[in-house]
């Protein structure tokens, strides 16, 4: 069968099983199973435990659990709730101030965890009832959080930009730093829109009842600072982890490590959380979200392995560096590739599965390979908030079941669009990802 | 979208009841033990971290060690995700049609995760055995034997395949 | 219908790598010899992971691979003679030693396990420091050295130096934040990461290097059994011209290497005779000390490959 048909079968059979239901990373990885012992015979079904095993058992990729389980210690700490308090303090008052506010929080917690799902539900948790209560539109209080917390992979530490870097031997450190100036202005464009959104709802006048505030504002003032005491520790514990990652003094496995032992340990002394109960919680929370996610890339990586293997790959990347077309042309095809790649399968598998597809064809469009890596980030975070695979909205689903999904989607949908004038405005302006790494790095 | 659903403790009697909930306390504890060697394995690398940066000493051990703890804590790790409905799943199709059809949907789905694990599993049996048979090591500055490192993976996709009998006999009662 | 074998190799592919080079020749002749074959190469680890290549190999899931073969080591420790310090010494000296008893127990062992030799290939490399030339082996007194393998560690732990484990790829960062004064590894490695710009005195191979490494060509003995007697005489040939090209190439990869460091203001050395021999005795009491007892055949791989004139 030749590598075309071959592959279409393939990706045809990975839908199917998709669509009825199949876990992602059962589905990868049976599709994959069959098509190696179709193509090479059983004994690809005999070392398939060696296979799978290996596809994971790196030095590179332990990273993604540590850093994981570095992000559910601060977010089981109450950090979020205070994160999320200080800020609406301070913007509280300006119209639509309390949800600009909660995207001030996603972005901060976004530095302090790598994870999408996971900032979402730190800030979400606090974030949509209070929204809620003081009558902002569903549709705003969840989209603002969905989208707010796709910038957990975008600004630094992120598990995608890691698994990036395994997957195209760039420099983790430098993809790091790469991403964080473009995850400021994609807050501030969300913020925009958010203002935007609210005036059009009438629904941002709605503030803390004056009363209310009045009586509170001492207590807050105080709370606030105390809230603002109780979180800084575990922001300097992670800038200086990230700064020693990009100092080249650490790797980002040794960073992840002592920035899991760092924040297990602030959680236990600023938020006094020595009981068994919290701990196991931390663990727990770290454990699942970390399988999960490891569990797609292996699945993933062996997808990858049996494209390559049956020549799909390489048959699809000869197509494409073959189009005689203006590198621009090229960036918008790859784009939407991308993107339609992101509505079914999470960043993760994405990056496994095209990464080393694409990274030649950008050497070779003479594009930035860290540029690129931020253009890829986004264009995934839009599909973490469009069905029919969207794990923020699954997770703002889990914190407030009631919104009804057409809200939550409709509310998403112009924050996705923000996400694509992201995209555009760094093809006009990549300076937004290089400056910092430049002047960083050199 | 929706991550596949999580379902109540087993509350129904006899041996299919019995292999329920012997199961999710198997997969329970496989998780206690995962959790474990994650922690472990953060500790072995924050001691490397001590030994190279702050003590200049030689670190031969850590970074292997650290792989293996991890990588088993992911496998040991997936029946207790699977069983508290974790892996992510797109269920919105069946979910629309609804009726018999979707029944039938999820349970070919599951059967074919199913399939999946047991050959996982076998594998991974296959790999284990091989490796305490020969008495591979790995090769490195360390070199200690491959098997132990493989024991928890063997252990963690069979206990994966049971959990997902578990979870098809849990959907149908 | 045209058979294909698959080969796998971990360097980058189209680049000007020596190794993918060689494999992209073998290519060319098995398809000019017109046999019914076709060699299709994945480089740069495109299909299996450089330590997966030889558990791929003797199975039969792959057809063909260039690599180190002591990645094999887990598997064969008797594999670990091919990157043992100072068993080679140089290139005229790598060249007696494909044909000698040496090669040919290990060559046996490759055959058992269900791989055969098609090219053989010896790659040199040096040390570098950022604290001192390394010649004698007073010199690693108190530097931090990444070295290449579990025998070089051993001897140089033995001569004083403190290790540290890391891949070929992490030295350079290790080099710049201090937390290695000293490595060693393989001309091309030291040229491809940039190594140039963080040490003060390389060690280049010369008459006298302690450091080569078995690199050959593969086939897994299913694909070879399974093709006909002139496509396997085409692979010979093809992997007698493959083993003659590199042979032609090893020296200018370690001249490469000497020159780039030097344009870079590096300061350039070579061991003498009594340095290799001072090391060789430390190599002895310690390394080649622990491969023989731990190893089946350990003493007697040795003792052939030091017999080697
Ligand atoms: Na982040
Ligand atoms: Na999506």
């Amino acid at each position: 069968m030749d590598p075309v048909t071959s592959g279409i079968l393939v990706v045809s059979a990975l839908f199917v099983l998709m669509a009825i239901g199949t876990p992602i990373a059962f589905a990868l990885g049976s599709v994959s199973l069959v098509a190696l012992v179709l193509d090479q015979g059983m004994v690809e079904l005999t070392y398939f435990g060696e296979t799978f095993f290996h596809s994971i058992a790196s030095f590179a990729f332990v990273a993604i659990p540590m850093f994981i389980l570095m992000g559910a210690a601060v977010a089981s700490s109450p950090t979020g709730r205070d994160l999320y308090r200080s800020l609406d303090l301070w913007m509280g008052k300006m119209p639509g101030g309390l949800a600009i506010s909660n995207i001030g929080a996603c972005s901060i917690f976004a530095a302090l965890s790598g994870s999408s799902p996971a900032t979402a539900a730190a800030i979400g948790k606090m974030g949509i009832p209070e929204m809620r209560k003081r009558g902002y539109p569903d549709g705003v209080a969840a989209g603002c959080i969905a989208a707010g917390g796709t910038l957990g992979i975008l600004i630094p530490p992120s598990v995608t930009m890691i698994v990036y870097g395994i997957a195209t031997e760039t420099s983790i450190g430098r993809l790091f730093i790469a991403g964080a100036m473009p995850g400021l202005m994609l807050a501030g464009l969300f913020m925009l829109w958010t203002l935007i959104a609210c005036k059009m709802a009438g629904g941002y006048n709605t503030p803390n009842p004056v009363a209310e505030a009045a009586a509170n504002i001492k207590q807050n003032v105080e709370g606030n600072m105390r809230a603002l005491v109780r979180v800084l520790p575990f922001l300097i514990v992670v800038s200086g982890i990230l700064f020693a990652l990009y100092g080249g003094v650490a790797t980002p496995s040794e960073a992840a490590g002592a920035g899991a032992f760092l924040c297990l340990g602030l959680a236990i002394v600023v938020y006094r959380m020595w009981q068994v109960g919290p701990i196991k919680t931390i663990m727990r929370d770290a454990l699942r979200e970390s399988v999960m996610i490891m569990l797609i890339i292996a699945a993933a990586e062996i997808f990858a392995f049996a494209l390559s293997s049956m020549f799909i790959t390489q048959t699809v990347a000869g197509a494409i560096a073959d189009l005689e077309v203006n590198r621009w042309v090229l960036m918008a095809v790859i784009n939407v590739f991308l993107l339609v790649a992101g509505f079914f399968l999470p960043p993760v598998a994405v990056i496994v599965m095209a990464a080393p597809i694409l990274m030649p064809i950008i050497l070779e469009a003479n594009f930035d390979p860290y540029w690129f890596a931020v253009v890829l980030t986004i264009n995934l975070e839009i599909g973490l908030i469009t069905p029919p695979v969207g794990l923020n909205l699954f997770i703002i689903k889990g914190i407030a079941p009631d919104i009804d999904l057409r809200d939550v989607l409709l509310g998403s949908l112009p924050y996705a669009l923000c996400m694509v004038l992201g995209i555009v405005l760094l093809c006009f302006f990549p300076g937004i990802v290089t400056w910092l790494p430049d002047l960083i790095m050199g | 979208m929706a991550e596949s659903s999580s379902h109540p403790v087993a509350s129904s009697h006899g041996v299919i009841g019995a292999y329920i909930r012997c199961m999710d306390n198997l997969s329970r504890i496989a998780a206690v033990v995962a959790g474990t060697l994650l922690a472990i394995g953060v500790l072995a690398i924050c001691h490397m971290i001590f030994m190279r940066y702050i003590l200049g000493e030689s670190t031969v051990w850590q970074t292997e060690f650290t792989i293996f703890s991890i990588t088993d804590a992911m496998l040991l790790g997936t029946p207790y995700v699977l069983m508290t409905g974790g892996h992510v799943a797109v269920t919105a199709l069946p979910d629309v049609i609804g009726g018999v059809i979707r029944k039938i949907m999820l349970l070919i789905a599951s059967l074919v995760g199913l399939g999946f694990c047991i050959a996982l599993s076998y594998g991974s049996w296959h790999y284990l055995i091989e490796a305490y048979n020969l008495g591979w090591t790995t090769g490195t500055v360390w070199n200690p034997l491959l098997w132990p490192a493989l024991l928890p993976v063997a252990i963690g996709t069979s206990l994966l395949a049971l959990q997902y009998i578990a979870e098809i006999l849990r959907g149908e009662s | 219908a045209q058979t294909v074998l698959r080969l796998s190799h971990q360097f980058p592919g189209g680049q000007g790598d020596v190794r993918d080079e060689m494999a992209q020749l073998m290519a060319d002749e098995v398809a000019a010899a017109d046999v019914d074959l076709e060699i299709q190469v994945y480089p740069g680890q495109s299909l299996f992971k450089a330590k997966e290549q030889w558990s791929a190999l003797v199975r039969g899931r792959l057809d063909m691979t260039s690599l180190p073969l002591d990645y094999a080591s887990g598997r064969h420790p008797e594999f670990s003679a091919t990157l043992m310090p100072g068993l080679v010494r140089n290139h005229d000296r790598a060249q007696r030693l494909n044909d000698s008893e040496f090669m040919t127990m290990i060559k046996d062992i490759i055959n058992e396990a269900g791989a055969r030799v098609l090219a053989d290939a010896w790659l040199a490399g040096g040390f570098a420091s950022s604290m001192r030339c390394i010649t004698s082996p007073d010199t690693v007194e108190g530097q931090t050295m990444r070295a290449a393998g579990p025998a070089f560690d051993e001897m140089l732990a033995t001569a004083g130096a403190s290790i540290a484990s890391m891949p070929s790829s992490e030295i350079y960062t290790a080099m710049q934040t201090g937390v290695l004064d000293g490595a060693n590894t393989s001309s091309g490695s030291f040229v491809s990461y940039r190594i140039y710009e963080q040490v003060d005195c390389l060690t280049a191979p010369g008459e006298n290097a302690l450091w080569f490494m078995y690199e050959p060509i593969l086939i897994s003995e299913q694909s070879w059994d399974g093709l006909n007697e002139e496509q396997q005489q085409a692979l010979t040939e093809a992997g007698q011209k493959a083993e003659e090209f590199f042979a032609s190439e090893a020296a200018a990869l370690d001249q490469e290497m000497v020159e780039v460091f030097k344009e870079n203001g590096v300061k350039v050395v070579t061991m003498s005779k009594e340095d290799y021999q001072a090391w060789l005795d430390i190599a002895k009491q310690s390394s080649y000390k622990t491969f023989a007892e731990n190893v089946p055949m350990g003493q007697e791989l040795i003792d052939a490959a030091l017999a080697v004139e």
